[in-house]
This record gives structure tokens, C-alpha cells and sequence, in this order.
């Protein structure tokens, strides 16, 4: 078995603590795979903003509906698909936070983060399911 | 008296430097405490200077910039001023990508910070 492997695949209620919970334990698995502190940062910034869109604008906060969260580690990349039971977003319609007043907005700064620390975003169908993946840094680069 | 539990406060003058007591930011909690705190200290200094030195933050929430945000806002309405110095690579990264870098006067270091803001 590659030591540098791991996965989980687990449901949780629409509950922020939970999301903060999950996103604890898979950070610590990347820690003790040696994983970098700034790819750390960026996949835990980056697992926050996904984790937490899904529990609050996906499901609305209804601990009734489930988050599911489908994670491995492969390698030297990170991959996660993140599912709500939302309706869904067009990626199109969410503003650019860093046009114009919208840089003063107290919010909507997920999406972006996402895209520059990810290597890869996919929204997938309604846009209710996200796909990240993200290439261990050289030490160079990171 | 200290009333503060997440922030430490070097004051010279009119310039107070903070720093976060945890070194990852994201417990809400942790996160709510925390601005409290800040709005505290900038209404008990109003219209003076406040360097929050990130040196030993090793994490940082978005909720957290979502909430300095708030906090420039109280600040400049006072005419004082918001700074910030010793960001790691990846918090950098992070204004530089939202922009925030334009909002906020950033320094390398907190020498560097402390001489200019003075």
C-alpha cells in the first residue's frame, strides 16, 4: 500500500461545527503526509470556503440535509468532491470581488480564493457538486 | 485591567501593535472574540494607529477577512489608521487574490511598519 495515500468518503449534517470538525481531520491526515504549511493553508482555506458554502447557501443551514464530502489523497495530489442538496449556482452570475465597491462587500470572496489555491475547480452539474484537486507544491514554488 | 483574551497590545504612543494569541484563526468563537476585542480596542483609541503584526498566525480564516473588512471601515471612519506586517506567503497571497492588498497598508516586517506608521 503507497504511504502517501488516503481516502474518506463521509455525509455530515449542515451544522458549521461539523464542517469545522471535518475539515480538522482531513488537514491533520495531510499534516502526517507531509503536505507543506502553505499547501496546507491553501487546501484548508480552500475546504472551508467549499464545506462552508455547502452547509449555509447549499442546504441553508437545514441540519435535515446532508453535505457529503469524498476525499483522497493520491501521490502527490489532493482531490475532494464536495456535494450539497441545493439547488444549485451558475458560476457566471456570482460577482467578482475584486471589481470595483464589491472589494469593500464584507462576503463572496470563496469562489475566488478557490480558484487561485486549487489546481483544478469544477462545478458540476446544477453546481450543487464541487470538484478540487490540488498538486503538492515543489518546495520552490510553495 | 486585561479584558483581552485573544489579542496582545504593545503600545508606544498613539501606535498599538497587535497580535493574535491563537496561531490558527478559525474557530467562530475564537473568530467573534476576537473582533469584539479589536472593536473595543479601536473605539478605547479612536482616530490612532494599529498595526496587527500576523507573524505567528499560522492559519486565517476568510471570516476573518470578512471581519477586518468591518474593522477598516470603523477605523477609517475615525481617521485612523489599519495596518498589518508579517504576513506569511499564503495569507499575501490571499489579499493579493481578493484584492485586499489595495484596502489595507501592508509592511514586511514590523520594524519596517513601526518606523513609517510613527
Amino acid at each position: 500500500m503507497n504511504a502517501q495515500a488516503w481516502s474518506m468518503k463521509t455525509e455530515i449534517d449542515s451544522v458549521p461545527a461539523k464542517g469545522c470538525e471535518l475539515i480538522a481531520v482531513i488537514r491533520e491526515k495531510l499534516e502526517t503526509l507531509a503536505w507543506s504549511q502553505d499547501d496546507l493553508f491553501r487546501i484548508h482555506l480552500a475546504l472551508e470556503e467549499v464545506i462552508m458554502n455547502a452547509i449555509k447557501h447549499g442546504n441553508d443551514m437545514d441540519e435535515s440535509r446532508k453535505v457529503s464530502v469524498d476525499c483522497n489523497v493520491a501521490n502527490d495530489m489532493f482531490t475532494v468532491i464536495v456535494k450539497d442538496e441545493g439547488e444549485g449556482f451558475i458560476r457566471e452570475e456570482i460577482p467578482d470581488p475584486t471589481e470595483g465597491d464589491n472589494v469593500y462587500r464584507e462576503s463572496g470572496r470563496g469562489l475566488k480564493i478557490i480558484e487561485n489555491f486549487m489546481t483544478s475547480v469544477e462545478y458540476i452539474g446544477c453546481g450543487n457538486v464541487v470538484a478540487m484537486t490540488k498538486k503538492k507544491s515543489t518546495e520552490e514554488a510553495s | 485591567m486585561n479584558a483581552y483574551s485573544q489579542i496582545k497590545i504593545d503600545s508606544v504612543g498613539k501606535l498599538h501593535v497587535v497580535t493574535f494569541v491563537a496561531n490558527r484563526v478559525m474557530d467562530p468563537i475564537v473568530i467573534e472574540d476576537l473582533g469584539k476585542e479589536l472593536q473595543t480596542l479601536f473605539n478605547e483609541h479612536s482616530g490612532e494607529t494599529f498595526l496587527l503584526d500576523l507573524q505567528n498566525v499560522e492559519f486565517l480564516s476568510s471570516a476573518v477577512l470578512n471581519r477586518l473588512i468591518v474593522l477598516d471601515k470603523s477605523v477609517k471612519s475615525t481617521q485612523g489608521v489599519l495596518a498589518f506586517s508579517n504576513l506569511r506567503p499564503a495569507v499575501c497571497e490571499v489579499f493579493a487574490i481578493t484584492k485586499l492588498d489595495l484596502l489595507f497598508k501592508i509592511f514586511e516586517n514590523r520594524d519596517e511598519a513601526i518606523e513609517e506608521l510613527q
